[in-house]
């Protein structure tokens, strides 16, 4: 919950909400998490980057579920992540897992992670897949959520998403 | 709970702690968080606020849970809360989890000007996806018997200048 920032200087602070994000399923494919782009430039005198995104994400349409997010770099600030993410280079121990068996469960989820500072501009993205084919998962969709309380039935629709966040900042 | 050290980045930051006393009780009723209520005015320089919300939740009465959450907003104290466009998402923990947890709500919105009040309503699925929130069972007596722990609610508003 707390942003610390070390030595008291928190940088180049960029966010942004994505509105355009709809509901996306993951299997297997690794596929781009919309929304989690930015080329970024950390100021030269600062020793970490602080990469955070946050989304909804649902155990939706499989029970038991287990997604698997990349951190994903490009230091040639070329490669396009909505149709290049596979070929993006995976930046070691930036992962995370999320999900659970017969669970059914659905979270906001907040990524979160600290790099050691670059040279340059790096382009950086996240990458996702399901663990398993049976263990689909998917994102930027509030299951069955309704803004009001009279009709369930009309909440399954796919509007009903939730817009994903980024922040990243040095120190 | 807080940004540490505001430069020009981290312009104004607004934080309060609500004890409590007794648990909420989340049902198909949708209602307020307690302690999730902020009134708060942005930087004038920001381009985003972060609100941000710690709450305790269990899954009882139910063995399900499955809350729909929301953030809103209302300009006056006296005001019908409103939506605010796709901030809404799900905390489910279904197939008889009967799961707890402490919950760090962050939602990153576009700034605005003047004071608004923001807080997070919360309602459950259906009947059978009930719990409560703040209370903590301590021992094995059942709730609101025995040694019983109210959890603080934690809220803010943070204006973030993005580049």
């Amino acid at each position: 919950m707390t942003f610390i920032s070390q030595k008291g200087q928190i940088r180049n602070l960029y966010c942004s909400v994505n509105t355009t994000a709809l509901k996306t399923t993951y299997s297997q494919t690794q596929l781009y998490v919309v929304g989690s782009q930015v080329d970024y430039t950390p100021p030269s005198d600062c020793q970490f980057v602080e990469y955070r995104y946050q989304a909804q994400a649902s155990f939706s349409p499989d029970i038991n579920d287990l997604l698997q997010f990349s951190l994903k770099k490009d230091d040639t600030v070329s490669l396009n992540p909505e149709t290049q993410i596979t070929s993006m280079t995976e930046i070691t121990g930036a992962n995370s897992g999320w999900g659970g068996n017969q669970n059914s469960q659905a979270a906001l989820i907040n990524l979160r992670f600290t790099l050691p500072a670059w040279q340059g501009t790096r382009r950086l993205a996240l990458g996702c897949q399901a663990y398993a084919n049976y263990l689909r998962c998917t994102l930027h969709w509030t299951d069955q959520f309704r803004q009001d309380d009279v009709d369930a039935v009309q909440a399954t629709t796919n509007s009903f998403r939730f817009s994903p966040h980024l922040i990243i900042y040095s120190y | 709970m807080t940004f540490l050290n505001t430069e020009l980045v981290l312009l104004d930051e607004s934080t309060s702690t609500s004890t409590n006393t007794s648990a909420q009780t989340v049902s198909t009723t949708r209602a307020i968080i307690a302690g999730s209520e902020i009134q708060y005015t942005p930087d004038t320089n920001a381009t985003h606020v972060l609100y941000q919300c710690a709450f305790q939740f269990a899954n009882l009465p139910d063995v399900n849970t499955h809350f729909f959450i929301s953030v809103v907003e209302k300009v006056n104290a006296g005001d019908p809360w409103s939506y605010i466009t796709d901030r809404s998402f799900a905390i489910s923990f279904l197939d008889s989890s009967q799961a707890c947890g402490f919950e760090n709500i962050e939602v990153l919105l576009d700034t605005w000007s003047g004071s608004k009040y923001l807080a997070l309503y919360i309602r459950s699925s259906v009947s059978s996806t009930e719990g409560r929130l703040h209370q903590l069972k301590m021992d094995a007596s059942g709730f609101n018997t025995g040694n019983e722990n109210f959890v603080d609610t934690l809220v803010s508003a943070t204006s973030l200048k993005s580049y």
